[in-house]
């Protein structure tokens, strides 16, 4: 077996469940999951030059990231005649979740693209801000926005978020040093 | 109960992998698909005669289409392949060392363009050679018609330095961005993954293990196939002005030049004059103590200082940094537009917390980080006041209310901003040395303690803070920001001495108030004021009295 193939199987086996979850969370949709997780597989590894195993997992997932973005493009045009042809969306996806993370899966469909990008990778991949800027080619400042956009729309959905780091009002100031 | 974003996530992100097909299923459909694509592989048909060239200085965002000639040296040589292959030895453009100015443009079915530096400013973008994408890049149907296009490699990044290539990509390091056949219609783009870029060899032939950090102009560059044809073209995009840093962070050069006060220009505009706030504010702003080392968003509070109900719509303040007090820092480009509603009923509790996020880049370029040093961090709001109750001073009657749209703006100082050598935001860096250490306010004020403390007077008002604004206070206050002391406002209700320097409280209650340093010592107070007053004059007076705030 060549080399690049035993790393992917390798790769596969072993982070199945990570890269197919951070897929699930942008595309809402477990067979969607699997084919971005397919397609970065498959860029990732045709090449001539495979990366090496150690350092394949991180273009694979950036390959993810790439490829949901531009699906949504081209989606975005199908979404406009889509009712005329009668397709379902992504309610089989959610047979297999409790009604808990239905809210929360809800919740992300509310948000554009690049904010749902923002939040996974911010909450379920543990990026700083500057490291989602770099992944997704923006400012800081877009990142942020995209953030804080998106705990608005999440939050008038699930209700107060505890971990976005929103400090408590202030009633007296201090002096500034 | 909150919910926790992480948690929610993660639980979310297990439902939907409990659901999908096992491992092995889907490594055998990927290593098939990669089998088949492996296989059918063209190869890439050269033979086509003019060269097209690029003009130095051309403009950025244009596309470049050049193609290949089989009988003369590939405009654009195999990318270097580390450890595998060399790259073609004979000159060319954009091998190592080869001159940038003997190029011209051709205009083609397909741009290169990129997300950072689309605009044809001279701003320059800092870019980071370390990170798997240092320019987003993106091909485009420049024509009328649909467009499709097959490609089997990344686009590449070659930086250019005094019109020489010095870097160059390495293929092969980063996976194929684009599948084997692309479809775009007219106007439409495809982003782009790149491979990554590695230095030229300097003049002793030894590889740099790193880009060195300086200012470029970067060109990137793919090789594509449009159909129908079979003859593969390189499209280049660029020169696009980038800066690239240290490995650690810092930045090359001289720090940048600050730009100087412009009386024309209007707060939060760079260059202008801060006009501090004076007398009893409307509304007050406070962020509370952000820690910007760690990030650049920040919340701000507005509270009603007033006696007035206030109620309408708030927009999000805009944060700039500030220097001497001129604007010096960028503004947040991507700062909200909209508004939200606040209702503030007079003297209470209730607060408007909105969100901005502070730029750390000097405003002259929008690329250059601010350089060493501490800076004041302003924040604008602006409030239309749809609806105001006015309340009477004497028994806080409400009168009727007032609907006609009023314009305010809050401005004030609401943190400091500490920024590196490396341009990055860093955390408080203490008290300067040398300069000795003064008490806490909590530890001053505590009123138990069994010696008198001495308090060095800096600048002295008849208003007290927080309440009342001071300009004249300002000047004291940065100054002794700037040293790493903390405490720096004291109200003259919190030390009996003032009569000492001639100080008589404007009234009963309010004492007035000062810029000021307190010591557990007399000596240590003292030294400060020996180190002081070179720098910046002589101190109001120096105070020997238990410290003891009477809020009576």
């Amino acid at each position: 077996m060549p080399d690049w193939n035993a790393d992917l199987h390798e790769l596969v086996r072993t982070r199945h469940r990570a890269l197919i979850g951070y897929a699930y969370l942008l595309s809402g949709n477990t067979r969607e999951a699997e084919d971005l997780v397919q397609d970065a597989l498959v860029k990732v590894f045709t090449p001539r030059s495979a990366p090496a195993a150690a350092v394949s997992e991180g273009y694979v997932r950036r390959a993810i990231l790439t490829i949901y973005l531009d699906l949504y493009r081209r989606r975005r045009r199908w979404s406009g005649i889509k009712h005329l042809v009668g397709i379902a969306d992504r309610e089989e996806s959610r047979e297999s979740a409790v009604a808990d993370q239905v809210d929360v899966a809800v919740a992300l469909d509310a948000l554009t693209p690049r904010q749902r990008a923002c939040v996974v990778l911010r909450y379920f991949e543990d990026l700083t801000v500057p490291q989602i800027a770099s992944a997704l080619g923006c400012a800081d400042g877009t990142v942020k926005r995209h953030l804080f956009d998106a705990h608005a729309i999440l939050a008038d959905r699930l209700g107060p978020l505890s971990d976005t780091s929103q400090p408590s009002p202030i009633v007296n100031p201090r002096p500034l040093s | 109960m909150n919910r926790n974003l992480h948690d929610a996530l993660h639980s979310l992100a297990g439902s939907g992998t409990d659901a999908a097909s096992p491992p092995d299923v889907l490594a055998d459909r990927a290593a098939a698909a990669v089998e088949r694509r492996r296989r059918r592989r063209p190869v890439l048909v050269a033979g086509l005669a003019g060269i097209g060239v690029l003009t130095a200085g051309a403009a950025a965002a244009l596309g470049y289409t050049l193609l290949h000639d089989d009988a003369a040296p590939h405009p654009f040589p195999d990318r270097l392949y580390p450890g595998v292959e060399s790259p073609v030895p004979e000159p060319a453009a954009f091998t190592c060392g080869a001159r940038m100015d003997a190029l011209t443009a051709v205009d083609g079915p397909l741009a290169l363009g990129n997300e950072m530096v689309d605009s044809d400013g001279d701003s320059r973008v800092t870019i980071s050679t370390e990170t798997g994408t240092i320019i987003s890049m993106y091909l485009r149907n420049t024509t009328a018609d649909p467009l499709t296009y097959s490609t089997q490699e990344n686009p590449g990044i070659y930086l250019v330095q005094d019109g020489v290539v010095v870097a160059v990509p390495a293929v092969g390091e980063a996976p194929a961005s684009a599948p084997a056949q692309v479809t775009l219609t007219a106007g439409e783009i495809q982003p782009l993954l790149e491979d990554r870029v590695v230095a030229c060899p300097d003049a002793g032939g030894t590889t740099p293990t790193s880009i060195p950090a300086g200012d470029y102009d970067a060109y990137g560059a793919i090789t594509v196939t449009v159909e129908p044809a079979t003859t593969a073209i390189d499209v280049v995009g660029g020169p696009w002005k980038v800066r690239t840093t240290n490995p650690d962070g810092t930045v090359s050069g001289a720090p940048a030049a600050l730009p100087q006060a412009n009386p024309d220009a209007t707060f939060p505009q760079c260059g202008a004059l801060v006009n501090p706030p004076a007398g009893r504010l409307r509304v007050a702003l406070s962020a509370g103590f952000p820690d910007l080392s760690l990030g650049s968003s920040m919340s701000v509070t507005a509270w009603n200082l007033s006696l007035d109900d206030l109620a309408g719509e708030a927009a999000h303040p805009t944060l700039v940094a500030v220097k001497d007090g001129v604007v010096v820092g960028s503004l947040d480009p991507d700062r909200s537009s909209g508004t939200v509603p606040f209702s503030l009923p007079g003297l209470d509790s209730t607060t408007l917390v909105t969100a901005g996020s502070l730029e750390h880049t000097v405003c002259t370029d929008g690329v250059t980080p601010l350089p060493a040093g501490r800076y004041s961090v302003w924040a604008a709001q602006d409030l239309t006041i749809t609806t105001r109750v006015p309340r009477s001073e004497m028994d806080y009657v409400a009168g009727d209310p007032i609907t006609t749209p009023e314009a305010y703006t809050a401005v004030e100082e609401v943190a400091a901003l500490w920024m590196d050598a490396k341009g990055q935001p860093a955390a408080h860096p203490g008290l300067t040395e040398g300069w000795p250490a003064d008490l806490d306010e909590a530890t001053a004020i505590r009123g138990d303690n069994t010696e008198p403390e001495t308090v060095v007077w800096l600048a002295i008002s008849t208003m007290e803070y927080p309440l009342y604004r001071d300009p004249g206070l300002v000047p004291a206050r940065d100054h002794l920001a700037d040293l790493g002391y903390v405490t720096t406002d004291l109200a003259f209700r919190c030390q009996d001495g003032l009569a000492a320097l001639g100080i008589v409280p404007n009234s009963p209650g309010s004492s007035g108030s000062g810029v000021a340093v307190v010591f557990a010592t007399r000596a240590a107070a003292d030294a400060f004021v020996a180190l002081w007053e070179p720098l910046h004059g002589p101190v109001v007076g120096v105070v020997t009295d238990f410290v003891g705030c009477d809020f009576s």
